[in-house]
């Protein structure tokens, strides 16, 4: 074979040194050669080896093109993805929330329309994604605080019996005004379906544990600034809210309905909250 | 409520992923095959790329040579837009190609072809991918056993 390239070669070169003049810069023209072999390798590469040139019997030409050599029986087409996932426990730490608290169904008179929610969703916590289909459950412990208040009361809190209530301000008193401050930590249950990366949608529920309530008048009597507090006040231990959230890399928009009252029955005002705002690291 | 509903369209938007935007094999992934017993589809997107750095996976895996013809002219057109490309012919046939296309918005285009017809092999598959994965990722994903 090689023997048959030789004078395959040879015959195609010879005619060539007619033209040498003619050819470009990048070709190589070798007039009446002592020896050409060429060679094939099985990578596809060529090699070309020249011996002699117009009598001058030392002249040496070699040449192998070069040829990546391409192993292309190993592609791998069963991508790690494409096979069904397990699902994978992954740890949270931190994430905060912050907003506002709207009442619905406060007494009326006593102004508490509106406040303020604040928490960590996660001190400590956990999320299970169910095999990259998107679907994650989380939960943790977390920290919840919201502040209740009202601009203008002509209400103030007494309390009858362990029993927070609500009682006119006295005759003349004016500026009035209310505030109770809720604490709780709290254990969020979450069900969460990303869209990509960075984009996914929550519902859920957070339990809570409340474990401190505390309640607050404000007025001015004869020119007097008066602050009442009630403390240790009966909320009720045990409490829900109804959780969602949308979601765009770590800031979220959440709301939340809290159907349940603070306090247990018959130891104070019985009204719903329902808060909404951004939560931050909680996706 | 009309507001918050344009707000979430717009936010998904922007999560689109790019596809086969201005391409050749779009043509490819625009649904013509789905129902055909002869090709297989797979279209990924999210969390389960995430991991790999990528935001989408479509594959096409044919059969038969009905389509072939067509799979590669669409992607020899494309080829001319890649910006790196590792190609191999098979009696004039292409082989497999592994094609790079020009980042865009930081998100980087492949597009690999692979005919294992020519060897006498099962099946021709086209596979597009985008995502933040370099080029020398994607090739390790490809080749990894």
């Amino acid at each position: 074979m090689k023997a048959f390239l030789t004078i395959l070669a040879a015959m195609l070169v010879m005619p060539l040194a007619a033209q040498e003049n003619k050819v470009a810069s990048d070709t190589i023209v070798v007039t009446s050669p002592d020896n050409v072999v060429i060679t094939k390798g099985k990578n596809g590469a060529i090699g070309v080896s020249v011996k002699g040139k117009g009598g001058n019997s030392r002249y040496r030409f070699k040449y192998n093109t070069e040829v990546e050599e391409k192993d292309t029986a190993d592609w791998n087409l069963d991508l790690p993805f494409l096979k069904k996932r397990k699902g994978e426990w992954h740890p949270m730490y931190g994430g905060l929330n912050s907003g506002a608290a709207i009442c619905n169904g406060e007494p009326e008179g006593s102004g508490l329309h509106y406040g303020v929610d604040f928490g960590i969703t996660h001190f400590v916590g956990t999320r299970y994604n169910f095999g990259g289909s998107g679907l994650e459950f989380s939960t943790g412990l977390g920290f919840g605080f919201k502040y209740l208040m009202s601009e203008k009361s002509e209400l103030r809190f007494n309390r009858v019996n362990g029993a927070l209530t609500f009682e006119p301000l006295p005759e003349g008193a004016t500026d009035g005004k209310l505030s109770i401050v809720h604490w709780n930590f709290t254990m969020p249950l979450q069900l969460t379906q990303r869209f990509g990366k960075e984009f996914g949608i929550s519902a859920g529920v957070q339990l809570r544990y409340n474990f401190y309530t505390k309640a607050e008048s404000e007025y001015k009597l004869n020119g007097v600034e008066y602050t009442e507090t009630v403390k240790h006040l009966k909320q009720r231990p045990f409490s829900y809210e109804f959780m969602g959230a949308i979601g765009w890399k770590d800031i979220s928009v959440y709301c939340r309905y809290n159907p349940q009252g603070m306090f247990r029955n018959g130891f104070g005002p019985q009204f719903s909250t329902f808060s909404v705002g951004l939560s931050f690291f909680n996706f | 409520m009309k507001q918050i509903l344009m707000m979430i369209v717009a936010l998904l938007c922007t999560t689109a992923a790019m596809g086969q935007k201005g391409m050749e094999i779009a043509k490819l992934f625009d649904g013509r095959y789905r129902g055909n017993k002869a090709v297989t589809e797979t279209h990924i997107k999210g969390a389960r790329l995430e991991k790999y750095e990528l935001d989408e996976y479509h594959s096409l895996t044919f059969k038969d040579d009905a389509h072939t013809n067509f799979v590669e002219s669409c992607v020899l057109e494309d080829a001319k837009k890649a910006v790196s490309k590792e190609v191999s012919y098979v009696g004039g046939k292409l082989y497999f190609g592994f094609y790079v296309f020009p980042e865009e918005k930081y998100v980087n285009r492949y597009i690999f072809y692979l005919n294992n017809k020519l060897k006498n092999k099962n099946g021709l598959t086209v596979i597009y991918m985008e995502g933040e994965a370099c080029p020398s990722d994607v090739k390790k994903l490809l080749k990894n056993k």
